[in-house]
């Protein structure tokens, strides 16, 4: 499903030159759960970028959905992405201003389903979620484990072929956090591939594979003996 | 030692460039126009303030057998006036000059347009500053004379006018200057030059007739009404008396025979008086007012500006203030912190708007305008109000600011608790505010617009094009009749006609008629015309016929237009005796003689062969060789007297050039004001896209093109300016309703001009706003994210 090769990305400001991603090469086949992990500027953000299609490397190659991609224009990703890709982030990113069923059937808006449909896949999602009776709520007036919830409906709510989590349960408590461990792992079984950036080994653990980065480079690459959970 | 506010305010703008521009160009183009506006009113409505005790001069004008009113009146008046009225301190009279005179000193012959016929003691009733020679040794003989300096200086350099010797007029006759004063301006008595008005010749002691003007000083304790009073006394003892009527006087008083008298304060002529001769064209109110309000208008667009800019940038420093407050800065302090730097900012634009309105009068140079400038500059007053204007700007815009964000407690501001960004419901209603009014001024520029070309292309009644008419044909005497043959000679004279008085060229020509049937006579507009006229200007006639040289009763024969027919209440004009022996044989369609403000009057027209003016109705291309041989056989006839002529359109034109100054003003402003409004907006668009940052990431990130993310950012500004369109256009109808009633021939304001107005609005506000949104939504937002 994925593969890079020798992807490269370079930050420039006026005096400085930072290189965030040397040479990374990293294959992901579908229906896998991978963890990325590695000290904070390490490049594990700027990777989950560019997989996610948000940013172009400098330099490589990037094979998404036997798309050579790296070299797409704004609108060919946007394209591929809001039909594939579904984004967890740490801070959840909800729209303040829309209610929760607003901020899940977005990407719905966008990939021009019809009214009727979205409310019911957007009801379904948050079903899922457990959070119908929030539904006409605003972000705000949830706790972090409830709009991560309503984040993580967010991101399936289009059935993506892959889902990117950026340090998704680094704003919860440790219950909220192993709430939306196990909701990815269970989206992981019922087929969805995951990619997911994280500080912590014990959730990377949840995935089936760690990649470790340092200084924008693969330093290791290894399988998680699987635990039953 | 810089003061704190300074530091911060200079690092601000070093750190926002952009933003700082913005709010300071804003500013100061509004400070600038504004600033012109409010300087071009305030002249206007300051005329005639510098004369000592003026607020107790009057002038008399008067009116008999229902004509209008002159601005001048009897030559007698002054005679008895001051026994009725013992209020009176001191009376003056003059004429002024009505065409330019040669003044010759030695060899050289200038022609001077502006110069008044003056009693001794003009110029204690309206003290002028001497720079040589003192009020109460002038014009004490028929032969002195006194300059103006600028004409001082034109004649003799930098050498004492004072006992030179100096010929004016076509006679040539010989004054000695013996004063030299300053040249006053802002007056509706400016003149150059000052002749002693000579004693009239004939004991002449009419009171329906009108010679000079006569201005009245009451005593401090004197009031309007005594004034009144004794113009009263004046009407029932002399005037009553000589008209010789039977009439009891309240019955002649209320007749269309009576005499009145009118009291116009000095200060209110320049602006309010329309009477016929008046000294010098007056101002316009209408403009005035006008262009006043647009300059407060586009000052409050400005203040707007400045401080909705002011107010969303500041949040930008909560955090500092967070800071500050948490390391135990008392409020006092921070408040006088954002007023400092306010007021820092809103004076770097008062330099700014100094430039501009230098280069601004560029613009309007030659014109009534450029003495706004040097006015301004070299007056104490004017600098200090602006300052204090520009002061109580910054106050103002700091004040908001600094109160809202020191209001917080550290800990919210800190964590981010408070409602970034202001007050936004305030900020919206100002947004509206300022498009309000550029949508308002929008929409009545294209109404004036629209009037004016009305007034262009409106059928007048008669030809205008190709008719050149000479003013002062009967200079020529006996030899008009050979001077008008040889002219007809030239291949470009298609017709030629004698008048008494052409359309628009300001003479007054009024006589009573009185059908048998009528109880009192009416005043009726009189042209005395050849039987070439009503041909060479292409008036219609619709029943009977011409004059005509050849039938000898027409010396009594009258022809009237539709307007006279209805006066004189006519059911069949043809035949129609109008005066004793004066018989209609022709009736003309209206024409417009006057400006278009006015209706069409009735007009009787006379057979008189001879006129003073001589109308060329002209064909052809060579108009400046005709031109040439016109001049030339001009010098033939008549070597002394210079020729005076105009074209027939563009003297009309001359009647609506208030309104195209006006409409060119409006114009121009509006264009500022919707300038400065979109500078306005453009900084908002970019401070609310700059805050929505983050959103804007998110939902591109989950799929939204730019052309979503530039609709939802546009459709906040444009729902405002939605709203400003619905105050503005009724307001603007409504003004520019009220503004046309001052024409009898005017447009009916048509909804697509609103429309347009409304179009135009939207469009340029959407144009500004969506270059920031574009810029936002274009943006990587990955960068947009990573902000954390």
């Amino acid at each position: 499903m994925i593969q890079t090769n020798k992807l490269m990305k370079v930050y420039r400001t006026e005096e400085v030159e930072t290189t965030a991603l040397n040479e990374v090469s990293v294959e992901i086949k579908a229906g896998e759960f991978v963890s990325i992990m590695g000290p904070s500027g390490c490049g594990k953000s700027t990777l989950l970028n560019i997989l996610g299609l948000i940013d172009n490397p400098s330099g490589g190659e990037y094979h998404f959905l036997d798309n050579e991609v790296s070299k797409f224009s704004e609108r060919q990703r946007s394209q591929l992405r809001k039909n594939n890709i579904g984004f967890i982030f740490q801070s959840f990113n909800l729209i303040d201003e829309l209610t929760v069923f607003e901020n899940v059937e977005l990407p719905l808006i966008y990939t021009k389903v019809s009214s009727s449909d979205r409310k019911k896949r957007v009801d379904e999602v948050l079903d899922k979620m457990n959070m119908m009776h929030r539904r006409n709520h605003f972000p705000q007036q949830l706790s972090g484990g409830q709009q991560q919830r309503v984040a993580v409906a967010r991101a399936i709510v289009n059935n993506p072929k892959l889902i990117l989590a950026d340090e998704p349960t680094g704003n919860l408590d440790s219950a909220n956090g192993d709430d939306v461990m196990k909701n990815l792992v269970h989206l992981n079984n019922e087929g969805a591939t995951i990619i997911m950036v994280t500080h912590s080994q014990y959730c990377a653990e949840f995935g089936n594979r760690i990649i470790r980065l340092l200084d924008g480079q693969v330093v290791t690459e290894s399988m998680v003996a699987k635990q039953m959970l | 030692m810089t003061p704190p506010f300074l530091i911060t305010a200079l690092r601000n703008f070093r750190k926002y460039p952009g933003y700082a521009f913005l709010n300071l160009a804003g500013l100061a183009v509004g400070l600038a126009a504004s600033f012109i506006l409010l300087l071009y009113a305030y002249r206007e409505l300051t005329f005639d303030r510098q004369f000592p005790g003026g607020e107790r001069v009057y002038r008399i004008a008067t009116d008999f057998y229902r004509m209008g009113g002159f601005a001048k009146s009897q030559q007698q008046l002054l005679d008895y006036l001051p026994h009725e009225c013992p209020d009176i301190e001191q009376s003056t009279r003059f004429e002024r000059g009505f065409q330019e005179t040669p003044v010759k000193i030695g060899n050289t012959v200038y022609q001077e347009p502006q110069y008044l016929f003056i009693d001794t003691n003009f110029f204690e009733i309206f003290p002028h500053r001497f720079l040589e020679g003192s009020p109460d040794q002038v014009l004490r003989s028929p032969d002195e004379v006194v300059l103006s300096g600028r004409l001082a200086r034109k004649y003799f350099g930098e050498k004492s006018a004072v006992g030179q010797t100096v010929a004016i007029g076509k006679e040539r006759k010989n004054y000695t200057i013996s004063g030299v004063v300053e040249e006053m301006d802002k007056t509706h008595l400016a003149a150059a030059m000052w002749l002693p008005l000579e004693p009239p010749q004939e004991e002449k002691q009419s009171w329906t007739n009108v010679s000079l003007y006569n201005y009245v000083r009451l005593k401090k304790q004197g009031s309007r009404e005594d004034l009144e009073k004794g113009l009263q006394a004046v009407l029932e003892n002399y005037a009553w008396p000589a008209s010789q009527t039977e009439e009891s006087y309240s019955q002649w008083a209320a007749s269309n025979q009576a005499v009145q008298f009118f009291v116009q304060p000095l200060r209110d002529i320049y602006l309010h008086s329309e009477y016929k001769f008046e000294v010098s064209p007056g101002g316009n109110l209408t403009q005035v007012y006008a262009l006043g309000l647009i300059g407060l208008f586009i000052i409050l667009i400005a203040g707007v500006n400045y401080i909705n800019l002011t107010t969303a940038r500041t949040s930008i420093r909560a955090k500092e203030v967070g800071v500050k407050k948490t390391l135990g800065a008392p409020r006092r302090a921070l408040v006088r912190q954002f007023i400092g730097e306010s007021i820092v900012n809103s004076l770097a634009a008062l330099v700014l708007a100094f430039f501009l309105a230098h280069t601004l009068t560029a613009v309007f140079s030659g014109s009534s305008w450029t003495p706004l400038l040097t006015d301004a500059f070299s007056n104490g007053p004017y600098l200090g109000a602006l300052l204090l204007f520009t002061l109580a700007v910054g106050l103002l815009s700091g004040l908001y600011p600094a109160f809202y964000l020191t209001r917080f407690r550290p800990v919210d501001i800190l964590k981010g608790k408070m409602a970034l960004g202001g007050n936004k419901a305030l900020r919206g209603g100002l947004v509206v505010g300022q498009f309000t009014i550029a949508i308002g001024l929008i929409a009545s520029s294209l109404i004036v617009f629209q009037q004016l070309k009305y007034m262009q292309e409106k059928d007048k009644g008669f030809e205008l094009e190709g008719v050149l008419v000479i003013e002062n044909a009967s200079k020529l005497g006996g030899q008009a009749e050979a001077f008008r043959q040889e002219l007809e000679q030239q291949s470009q004279v298609e017709r030629t006609a004698f008048s008494g008085r052409i359309p628009t060229d300001g003479s007054v020509w009024m006589y009573t008629y009185q059908t048998p049937e009528m109880a009192e006579a009416l005043t009726i507009q009189t042209f005395p015309a050849d039987a070439d006229v009503i041909p060479a200007l292409g008036m219609k006639i619709l029943e009977g016929r011409n004059f005509s040289r050849d039938i000898a009763s027409d010396s009594s024969s009258a022809i009237i237009n539709e307007a006279a027919v209805r006066a004189l209440g006519l059911d069949d004009p043809l035949g129609a005796e109008i005066n004793k022996g004066q018989r209609v044989v022709g009736v003309v369609h209206d024409f417009n003689f006057q400006s278009l403000k006015h209706q069409v009057e009735p007009v009787v027209m006379t057979y008189t062969p001879s006129g003073s003016r001589l109308a060329l109705k002209l064909r052809g291309r060579d108009m400046a060789g005709f031109l040439a041989v016109l001049q030339d056989t001009w010098r033939r006839f008549s070597p002394d007297e210079p020729l005076r002529y105009f074209f027939l359109d563009d003297n009309f034109a001359q009647l609506a050039a208030g309104e195209r100054t006006l409409s060119r003003a409006i114009a121009a402003f509006t264009l500022l004001a919707l300038l400065v409004a979109c500078l306005g907006l453009f900084g908002l668009a970019a401070f609310t896209a700059e805050q929505r940052t983050k959103e804007i990431g998110i939902r591109k990130i989950l799929g939204a093109s730019v052309p979503n993310l530039v609709g939802l950012l546009s459709k906040d500004f444009l729902k405002l300016v939605a709203l400003a369109l619905f105050i503005a256009l009724p307001l603007a109808w409504y003004a520019m309703h009220r503004w046309l009633q001052n024409f009898a021939y005017r447009i009916s304001i048509e909804w697509w001009v609103l429309g347009l107005a409304a179009i135009l609005a939207l469009l340029v506000a959407f144009l500004t706003v969506s270059v920031q949104s574009m810029r936002v939504a274009m943006g990587n937002p990955a960068k947009a994210l990573r902000s954390e």
